[in-house]
């Protein structure tokens, strides 16, 4: 791999991703499994950078269209009034439930631009060689994978709306076409997420920053 | 430890259940009464034209979360029995792999914003579904604490 | 390298214990598992019985989300509709609570709460936002069933209702409908329920009447219509009534008792009574007694009508039952004699002795009195704007003494004429009078009396002649005034033509007062429109 940072490739030592076993490399390097688990070990994940690229790219793509396509539809007595997640904040608001709607605004709207801003900041980081603050780094990487999740949580709302809304002429709910497309948003950002190898933060760490690190 | 985990995997399946059979919210509008069930939203969704999102969201609350415990128990009964679980290796793999797919807590928060949202119009009361399933969160996160994956991976082996 | 502590003897030994001891963690699931179970356990045990019920449509029905509903409360939920095996009914089942389950009997009656119109009334608006729902009504003593036919539309009357239903009967149904108000002191207390024929003809209306107002329906107590617009047009006049708007728009029923009468004896449930066509007509003060009686009048009837007034003096006694013609084909006499009612109760005439054999017969020596005195029947005009005619009875002293016709079945009261032919009479007499003979009568009068006079002179010439002039002036004087009266009297003198003349136009007019009597009679509205423009 690269020279710098004190690397287990160097030990001629692999860990695995899954359960964790460090098992030693035998001639080849390629095609190899780990003894406990079976699982393909990689020294780093392979193609890494490109694949989360091409899921940060494709969440990108989806991001604009969910949020701008409506992600549900309420029908009452013939009048169909239509809400994508911003609206459905703003109505939150207008209401007085800021709480509310500071938590769907940051779950859905901040978190998976956040998200994708900062794999677009640790790829680039990566491909520029960057070796500035590696845990700092690291941490965000954590908190993204961590927070990913919580996007789908307007998702949810609208399942249990759909659900319970059914009152004839009175009140009728659909979820939109926005819905999935949200649903693709993180979905794409988790994978994209698994797909980053954060070790790649440390292949151009100086050794001595690489010391000066505890995991 | 493996009797922890066994137990609150136990209680976590019976959580599950009661999530799944009883009503989660009841909505009071008028005079009527409407109750909702976590499944009913999912079908719901599949008759509205939205298989794919049905999909998802059939996934990411019903399925992994049942994959999830299922394997939880499936694990430690043997080794609570100081038996061997068959196919630890790959019953490992598949709950790791699964797990960042369980949602439950997150589908919790939207329940909880959307019957906010909905407060406003029409009467809501929290149905039994709800209860369990704020405390099927709790208990898988604190089942969570308490395996230790390292050990396991070095029993399985 | 880490380093190790020293070991010091002087600390005690780790015991060794693996001993199995279960972990307080168990309680966790054992608490799980007990919740579980005692929610398994409740649901089922709420779980009520399970009906089925079959309608003719399942319209607004949705399995799994309408409602049961007894009194607005929910007591089930339907689980599965389905078709009959023969396609000809929707089979709806549904779950019912534990609490109603003692309740589920043959008397219990299900029926779909949709927005319908019907008698007038909007119902079930609520299921506009509520959703469609079952209605329920139940009741204990019954025995049990499990399969219900459905009912299309409400039962009028639910079991809970407290009140009393009773049967009206009138010659036709009006106005009224299912639902149709009943009102008692203008208060809506009840409604019309169901409607039917009744043999051979007329109609059957049952009312339910709420409790406690129910208990104001007594023996004394009358029914009457009040449907839309009251306008009667009879000897009194016009009178238009109406009242509430519900009951002009969908008619109604009233209840009352006639003024300073008690409601009398509480009427048992199913009770008939007579629907009146209106309030004036089932207060009507009934007198126990009233009897038959003729009477012939000599002029035109028309313009009266069965049920017109009898009176005396402007106070009501009777009414006229019929009028019929009755020609006398030897004698060419017709003569109409006209039936009425009269109520002795009313001239404060009370209760006949009761003469055995004769218990509602007038009394002979009373009338006979009354007649005697000069009692006559009269037509009359009740208003000039209507051509409706009453019969008066009152006191006519100069009429010639008639008496009672007692035989036949009914008696026969003299009558006398009305004024109207009192005035033709007397117009034609007057119009039979030989006025041209009296003019020639009176000329041949006044030349006799001509010649008188002039002997008279021709006497008082020689008169003058042979008498001293004094005497001769005063003669002198005597015979200028006669000359003057001669010439007043003179066949062609002014006064005799004057009165000639006069006389003729008395004839004349006498003539054109009696056609306009005629016209009058025969037009009388011509009183406020003037004659028509045509030949007469």
């Amino acid at each position: 791999m690269n020279g710098g940072a004190d690397t287990a490739a160097a030990h001629d030592l692999v860990a695995c991703h899954t359960c964790g076993l460090v098992s030693r490399y035998p001639t080849v390097r390629s095609a190899l499994r780990c003894p406990r688990c079976r699982t393909a070990l990689h020294a780093r994940i392979p193609r890494s950078l490109s694949r989360t690229w091409a899921f940060v790219v494709a969440a990108m793509l989806l991001y604009l269209p969910a949020n701008l396509l409506p992600i549900m539809h309420v029908t009452s007595f013939g009048s169909r009034r239509s809400d994508t997640i911003f609206s459905g904040v703003e109505y939150l608001m207008l209401n007085g439930m800021w709480p509310l709607a500071l938590i769907v605004f940051v779950a859905s709207i901040l978190v998976p631009v956040l998200k994708i801003l900062i794999l677009i900041f640790l790829l680039v980081s990566v491909q520029l060689r960057s070796r500035s603050r590696p845990m700092d780094r690291l941490r965000l990487y954590r908190f993204t994978e961590f927070v990913g999740r919580w996007s789908m949580v307007d998702v949810f709302v609208v399942t249990v709306l759909v659900a319970l809304i059914d009152l004839g002429q009175v009140a009728q709910v659909e979820a939109g076409g926005g819905a999935l497309l949200f649903a693709g948003v993180v979905v794409l950002t988790m994978l994209a997420a698994r797909t980053f190898d954060p070790r790649l933060i440390w292949d151009n760490a100086e050794p001595a920053d690489a010391e000066s690190t505890t995991y | 430890m493996i009797t922890a985990p066994l137990a609150l995997g136990i209680t976590a399946m019976i959580l599950f259940v009661l999530s799944n059979v009883f009503p989660l919210l009841d909505f009071g509008l008028h005079g009527r009464h409407d109750v909702t069930y976590l499944l009913a939203g999912i079908h719901q969704l599949f008759v509205q034209d939205r298989p794919i999102l049905a999909g998802v969201v059939l996934f990411t609350t019903v399925l992994a979360p049942m994959l999830h415990i299922s394997l939880l128990i499936y694990v430690f009964v043997p080794l609570a029995l100081g038996r061997r679980p068959p196919a630890f290796v790959s019953a490992l793999r598949m709950v790791q792999g699964v797990l960042p797919w369980s949602m439950l807590e997150i589908f919790l928060l939207g329940v909880l914003v959307a019957g906010v949202k909905l407060a406003e119009n029409a009467t809501i009361v929290p149905g039994l579904a709800a209860w369990s399933l704020g405390l099927l969160v709790i208990v898988l996160a604190a089942a969570a604490t308490q395996v230790d994956p390292r050990r396991l991976w070095e029993q399985a082996s | 390298m880490p380093n190790q502590p020293p070991t010091d003897r002087s600390l005690p030994e780790a015991l060794y214990d693996d001993r199995r001891r279960v972990s307080l963690v168990w309680l966790i699931p054992l608490v799980a598992v007990l919740a579980a179970a005692w929610l398994g356990y409740r649901a089922y045990v709420e779980q009520g019985a399970l009906v089925v019920i079959s309608f003719q449509t399942a319209e607004g029905l949705v399995a799994g989300k309408t409602r049961v509903r007894f009194k607005d409360v929910d007591v089930g939920l339907v689980e599965a509709i389905a078709l009959s095996p023969d396609l000809s009914k929707v089979k709806v089942r549904a779950r019912l609570i534990a609490d109603v389950s003692d309740y589920l009997n043959d008397r219990a009656r299900f029926w779909v709460v949709r927005p319908r119109l019907s008698g007038g009334q909007i119902s079930g608006l609520n299921t506009l936002l509520g959703g469609t729902y079952i209605a329920v009504d139940l009741t204990g003593d019954g025995d049990p069933r499990s399969a219900f036919e459905g009912e299309e539309t409400p039962p009028a009357v639910t079991a809970t209702e407290a009140g009393r239903i009773f049967t009206l009967t009138a010659e036709s149904l009006g106005s009224l409908s299912v639902g149709s108000p009943v009102q008692y002191h203008g208060i809506e207390v009840g409604r019309v329920i169901a409607y039917g024929l009744r043999e051979p003809h007329g109609v059957d209306i049952k009312v339910f009447v709420d409790a406690p107002h129910d208990a104001q329906v007594g023996a004394n107590t009358r029914f009457w219509s009040i449907s839309g617009v009251e306008l009667s047009l009879d000897a009194n006049g016009v009178r238009i009534n109406t009242d509430s708007l519900a009951s002009m728009l969908l008619g109604g029923v009233a209840f009352g008792t006639p003024s300073q009468t008690e409601v009398g004896e509480r009427a048992e449930p199913d009770t008939e009574f007579k629907l009146h066509p209106s309030q004036k007509v089932a207060l009507k003060p009934r007198y126990k007694q009233r009897h038959l009686w003729h009477m012939a009048f000599a002029g035109s009837v028309r313009g009266l009508l069965p049920g017109a007034p009898v009176e005396f003096r402007g106070i009501r006694i009777g009414e006229v039952k019929d009028v019929q013609l009755r020609l006398n084909v030897e004698s060419r006499e017709a003569q109409i004699p006209v039936t009425v009612w009269i109520e002795p109760g009313r001239l404060g005439i009370t209760d006949q002795k009761t003469v055995a054999g004769s218990a509602g017969a007038p009394d002979r020596e009373l009338w006979d009195q009354l007649v005697s005195n000069g009692l006559r029947a009269q037509l009359k005009t009740g208003s000039l704007i209507t051509t409706a005619l009453y019969v008066d009875l009152d006191f006519y002293p100069d009429d010639p003494p008639r008496e009672i016709a007692w035989e036949g079945e009914v008696p026969e009261l003299p009558t006398v004429l009305t004024p109207l032919d009192e005035l033709r009479g007397l117009l034609t007499r007057l119009a039979r009078l030989p006025l041209d003979r009296m003019g020639d009568d009176l000329g041949h009068s006044l030349a006799a009396l001509r010649e008188t006079m002039q002997s008279t002179n021709a006497l008082l010439v020689r008169l003058d002649r042979e008498t001293v002039s004094g005497l001769s002036r005063t003669l002198e004087q005597t015979r200028k005034t006669l000359v003057s009266a001669e010439k007043l009297l003179s066949p062609n003198s002014a006064l005799q033509t004057e009165a000639h003349r006069v006389l003729q136009e008395l004839g004349s007019a006498a003539r054109s007062f009696r056609i306009m009597a005629d016209y009058l009679e025969r037009h009388p509205e011509a009183l406020i429109r003037g004659k028509e423009a045509d030949s007469q």
